[in-house]
């Protein structure tokens, strides 16, 4: 219920989106007005034909027939474009959001890492379902109430106008209170729809840590505990769920109750202008008022019970352009180099880096790799291991400096062909919804069957997948199975290793596997990596001796370069980190 | 959803009373035609100005009062709808209280969650709704039936001819499309995943340079949505257009039979517009119908949601075990016992265990080894009772551990998980978990033990410190040493750690281990695929494909145990020495 301020632009945008369904639109609209006028004239239709019906004796059947003929006619068109309408606007509301949709998730894909690292996963997610779906609502709503409605009301109130201007103007005045009701209810429930929303962000909150925990909660017999505090915070939610449930449901009631009102004021009103002889009012035109001013205070009404539904759109909209708004990853240039079967020369050069401007990370650093090199990268947490390879991948661009592969600065090649030279490796695995096979294949979708089974036997996965209920046809993920992390990162390897890259980057790759596959594996990934260029951030001292180069980093810079035997005898930070094991 | 409506009981006579208030408010509607009618025939037509004001303040006390009785339903129907919600949720948070861990890995957490908190809210609303409703809206198309019989019988036929076909239409869209709804809301949540998988797994699709392929599966998806957004809601829009157009008819017919009475003098005027005006709110009332049956058929799938929850079979039962600590005191050979114990998750899969057999005397310490996946994990978990064995039977103290009391057994045996759990609040908070009245000085005493109390003791606010969600202001080790901590402050008999050391350094590692020794009768069972961490105990099993490979001492294992040697050879080469373990402390 929060209230957000229409931005003109987002509007404006949406309009650029209604463009490609112009004529859908435009023909929804004219048959909004089609609707909407024969709405209003079906009901001066039946005024007249009921005063027809003036008493016993006294009908005019051929005035009468011809108003029923035309009656019909009316009602057919009514019908027919009324539906329409609607079809033609859930064209138009649905295509637009298709578009958008289509639209921000292109655009999402081409969000610069840091984007993916600061925002919240689920609220991304919220942004592509619930606010798309609450603007796809709100528009069809708009699309096919507004027009009609707004007809009706001019109409309605130029034929209550033509019928009796005094009960008009009873009318008119009535209508601005459903706007107040509307407003007042508005102001009053919100404060207790705050209230609910806080209480229930704790209340799942809550819920979530401890269904996430529960395997805890339950070593430690803490259900009752749980139970208890659950309940707290479950009354509290019901105290203020209610109040704000009952507020926010007294605008129903009430502007019925104000439609009654005017129902009845037409009646002691119009009756007294009859009995009068006042304003040429006659028992057919009370009739066709009653009828005409519930016609004329229904849009109203549909109009303030959409205003919510439109507001939550519009904020769903500002959000929508948000991301799309996000600069985008620096483009390839159109004459971009693509990088095919690089020897595999890594250069640094005075390359500088910071996530964040204030604290430098990465300062004046320079490497060379030659091709097939194995680079180990050694260093505490927070030294920059990791840095170092967003870097490489180009999902950070530097600040300073340039990368070079083969000798060409890194940012000449297309950006696709320069990191599909990769195979990544990371500590946090990535598998999706789908089978095993589908998962290994990811990197290589026209892989063999038989590909998929050397790679997973390579990766020393393949033992555990054909245990698996259904083998390499498992599935993963929600409603699939659930394998541990060791076997995920197994997955992983199986990944790269069927995809077969020129050079390698391997992040802790087998940090959750046990000693003993890791050895195994260690077997495959150095036969991998013989004559490819690779860059090893490992916690293994065999890795890390076998390598031709270590780079020894500290606080982001690299402190010490060179190999094993060098850095022993340098006695420096290397060698203090390697007797601290062995002492 | 009629299956819930139980838990609607404990307010139900908000629920009743709030229903019929509603059908009082339309009780008085239904006069309001019927009394301009009078109006118009017996007040203005005859010229009686007293009587049409009579009249409308007859109205206006009608509906302020039918008013008063609307808002009696709405503060009613939102205290037996909230409690409802209410009543749902301390439901479902028991029952997954009473779940063993493989009904929770089979829901998975998020979705439980999600459970409790949005699908009860779709359930609550919709509670509302059928209060003001269920009763009011059959009520008023009957209603107008009998109001119309009463101005003219005849003319009512037309009425109740037209019912029938208002139901047969509504039922045909209907029932073409709630299946669509269904289809929407999975196409909905197969974007949900695809964008949260994109999001995730941005760094390995932009490394394989996926992201056409992934734009592509997105645009389909997006396509597919929009397709059946479009269908369903083409045909739920028949169904106004169907239902007016039927309605009209019957409005033409009235007039025209209308006009042959009134010309006979067998109807008024006035009485052809009140018939006419019982006819829209016949219609009106059955549009509601309709919107009533979508809205339920939509909460439908959160209530089978909620449904699949409580109609869960909790593997774990406790209602046959009795036994307390007390009962088997007496007699305390041997800790625990696996009697040719097997398991498997699932019955399709492959055993976890197979016909594990084994001992472990009071006192003793029994390590425990073996490759990822080799059932390590699997094993313990049957101690405690998170998992029941498939076949044989597991003992402590020598008593099948179905026959205990399952708080009393779990509270018999301190267990540290594998992945470190700590909750928001404080320190003091989360150790007081095995025991609620624990003293400052029982906190600090399991700090020790855990080799965390000198730490605890240098923070500026001691056990009053605050740990974040998932303790994620502590490094790894500094939470797996809280959760041992935690699960010793019960002083239990049996303590298991399940691979809890891993972030220790070795010289920690070795300190608490030795403490743990001296907890007095303690059982220690150490999980860990570090040889170091279960050298020194008592007895070492050596799992492999959730098989027990070897038993014995170290020595006597290194002799006798292909895989235990194998295993430690990989870990004590030099070469292999994890180096970043000093970092990780």
């Amino acid at each position: 219920m929060k209230k957000k301020k229409i931005h003109p632009s987002d509007l404006k945008r949406l309009t650029g989106y209604l463009k490609n369904y112009k004529i859908i639109a435009v023909v929804a609209l004219i048959f909004g007005i089609v609707s909407g006028v024969g709405t209003v004239a079906s009901t001066y239709l039946i005024g007249l034909s009921i005063d027809t019906l003036v008493g016993a004796g006294e009908v005019d059947f051929t005035a009468l027939y011809r108003v029923l003929i035309w009656l019909g006619v009316a009602y057919l068109v009514t019908v027919l474009s009324q539906w329409l309408v609607r079809v033609l606007s859930n064209q138009v509301s649905f295509k637009i959001v298709r578009d958008l949709r289509v639209d921000t998730f292109y655009k999402l894909n081409q969000l610069p890492l840091s984007f993916f690292d600061r925002t919240s996963h689920g609220n991304v997610v919220s942004r592509f379902t619930n606010d798309l779906e609450s603007l796809s609502e709100a528009l069809v709503l708009i699309l096919s109430n507004l027009f009609t409605g707004v007809i009706i009301i001019f109409a309605s109130l130029g034929f209550m106008l033509y019928l009796s201007p005094i009960l008009t103007l009873v009318i008119v005045l009535i209508t601005p209170l459903f706007f107040l009701v509307g407003w007042l209810v508005a102001k009053y429930s919100q404060k207790y729809f705050t209230k609910q929303q806080n209480i229930l962000g704790n209340l799942s909150g809550y819920a979530s840590e401890m269904i996430t925990g529960q395997k805890v909660v339950k070593a430690f017999g803490y259900e009752a505990e749980m139970e208890k505090t659950f309940h707290g915070m479950n009354l509290d939610l019901y105290n203020w769920g209610q109040k704000a449930q009952f507020t926010s449901s007294v605008t129903n009631p009430a502007s019925r109750f104000i439609d009654h009102v005017a129902y009845l004021l037409i009646g002691v009103v119009g009756g007294i202008l009859v009995i009068n002889g006042t304003g040429s009012v006659t028992i057919g035109t009370i009739s066709s008022f009653v009828i005409y001013s519930s016609q004329f205070s229904k849009p109203f009404i549909e109009i303030s019970g959409i205003m919510t539904q439109v507001q939550t759109a519009v904020a769903g909209l500002s959000r929508i352009f948000k991301i799309i708004d996000t600069p985008v990853e620096k483009q390839d240039e159109p004459d971009a180099i693509v990088l095919d079967k690089p020897q595999g020369k890594v250069d640094f050069k005075d390359v500088s880096f910071s996530y964040d401007p204030k604290t430098t990370l990465i300062e004046d650093l320079t490497i060379s790799v030659e091709p097939g090199e194995t680079v180990a990268i050694v260093g505490q947490t927070g030294a920059g291991k990791s840095t170092l390879i967003n870097l490489l991948m180009r999902f950070y661009e530097l600040d300073k400096g340039t990368i070079e592969i083969d000798g060409i600065d890194s940012t000449e090649y297309t950006r696709d062909s320069l990191r599909t030279s990769f195979g990544m490796v990371l500590q946090d695995t990535w598998l999706f919804n789908g089978t095993v096979k589908e998962n290994i294949r990811y990197g290589k979708p026209d892989a063999t069957d038989e590909e998929v089974i050397k790679a997973a036997k390579s990766a020393y996965a393949h033992s555990f997948i054909e245990r698996l209920p259904k083998g390499y046809d498992t599935k993963l993920g929600n409603k699939g199975i659930s394998l541990s992390t060791g076997q995920q990162q197994l997955l992983t390897i199986a990944r790269v290793m069927l995809a077969d890259p020129p050079m390698l980057i391997l992040d802790e790759a087998t940090s959750s596997v046990d000693t003993l596959t890791e050895i195994r594996i260690q077997t495959a990934f150095l036969k991998m990596m013989d004559g490819r260029t690779s860059f090893v951030i490992a916690h293994r001292l065999s890795t890390i001796r076998e390598a031709d180069v270590i780079l020894v980093m500290d606080k982001g810079s690299v402190v010490e370069v060179g190999n094993h035997d060098e850095l022993m005898k340098e006695k420096g930070f290397y060698y203090r980190l390697h007797e601290s094991q062995f002492k | 959803m009629i299956r819930l409506l139980k838990y609607a009981k404990k307010n139900q006579m908000y629920a009743y009373l709030g229903a019929i208030a509603k059908l009082l408010e339309a009780v008085f509607e239904l006069f309001l035609p019927i009394l301009l009618a009078r109006l118009i025939d017996k007040g203005i037509n005859a010229g009686d100005t007293d009587y049409v004001i009579r009249t409308g303040g007859l109205m206006l006390i009608l509906s302020v009062v039918g008013f008063a009785f609307a808002m009696v339903c709405q503060y009613s129907s939102s205290i037996a709808s909230q409690s409802f919600g209410t009543e749902l949720r301390e439901v479902l948070i028991k029952k997954i209280n009473t779940f063993s861990h493989k009904e929770i890995d089979d829901f998975g957490t998020s979705t439980l969650t999600t459970r409790v908190t949005n699908d009860v809210n779709q359930l609550q609303l919709a509670l509302a709704m059928l209060i003001r409703l269920v009763i009011r809206a059959p009520f008023l198309s009957v209603g107008s039936i009998i109001m119309a019989i009463y101005i003219s019988p005849r003319l009512a036929l037309v009425f109740a001819v037209l019912l029938p076909i208002f139901a047969i239409i509504l039922g045909i869209i209907m029932w073409i499309t709630v299946p669509l709804y269904k289809r929407v809301q999975l196409k909905l949540d197969q974007m949900a995943q695809t964008v949260s998988e994109n999001m995730s797994g941005v760094r390995v699709i932009r490394s394989f340079a996926r992201r056409r392929y992934e734009a592509k599966r997105s645009t389909e998806n997006s396509e597919q949505l929009s397709k059946a957004n479009i269908l369903v809601n083409n045909l739920s829009a028949l169904m106004t257009p169907a239902t007016t157009f039927v309605m009209n008819i019957g409005i033409m017919v009235i007039l025209y039979i209308g006009a042959i009475q009134t010309n006979n003098g067998a109807l008024f005027q006035g009485e052809v517009l009140a018939l006419i005006n019982y006819m829209n709110q016949m219609l009106l009332a059955l549009i509601v119908v309709a919107n009533l049956v979508v809205i339920f058929t939509k909460s439908q799938a959160s209530a089978s949601r909620i449904n699949e929850v409580l109609d869960a079979t909790v593997n774990i039962e406790n209602s046959t075990g009795t036994y307390t600590l007390e009962d088997v005191q007496d007699k305390p050979q041997t800790a625990i016992r696996f009697d040719h114990v097997s398991f498997d998750y699932d019955a399709d899969a492959a055993d976890a265990l197979s016909d594990i057999d084994f001992s472990v005397p009071v006192g003793k310490v029994l390590g425990i080894t073996g490759p990822t996946g080799s059932g390590k994990s699997t094993l313990i978990n049957l101690i405690p009772r998170f998992y029941d064995v498939t076949k044989g039977k597991v003992s402590v103290y020598d008593e099948d551990v179905t026959h205990f009391q399952l708080k009393e057994l779990r509270n018999l045996i301190g267990f540290v998980p594998q992945r470190n759990t700590l909750f928001s609040g404080t320190i003091a908070e989360n150790l007081r978990w095995g025991k609620a009245d624990a003293t400052d000085e029982e906190l600090y005493d399991a700090l020790r033990i855990a080799q965390m109390e000198e730490f605890v003791r240098g923070m500026p606010n001691g056990l009053e410190s605050t740990v974040s969600e998932n303790g994620k202001n502590f490094s790894g080790g500094q939470q797996q040493r809280l959760t041992i901590a935690r699960a010793l402050v019960s002083k239990p008999k049996i303590v298991i750690l399940d691979d809890s050391l891993s972030a220790l350094d070795y010289e920690t590692d070795y300190n608490l281990r030795e403490s743990l020794k001296g907890i007095k009768d303690a059982t220690v069972i150490i999980v860990s695929q570090r040889i170091s961490s279960i050298q020194s105990a008592d007895q070492i099993l050596v799992m492999d494909n959730g098989q027990l490979v070897g038993s014995g001492t170290h020595e006597a294992l290194l002799e006798s145990s292909e895989t235990y040697k194998e295993i430690y050879q990989s870990q004590t080469d030099p070469s292999s020495t994890i180096l970043e373990e000093e970092e990780k402390i």
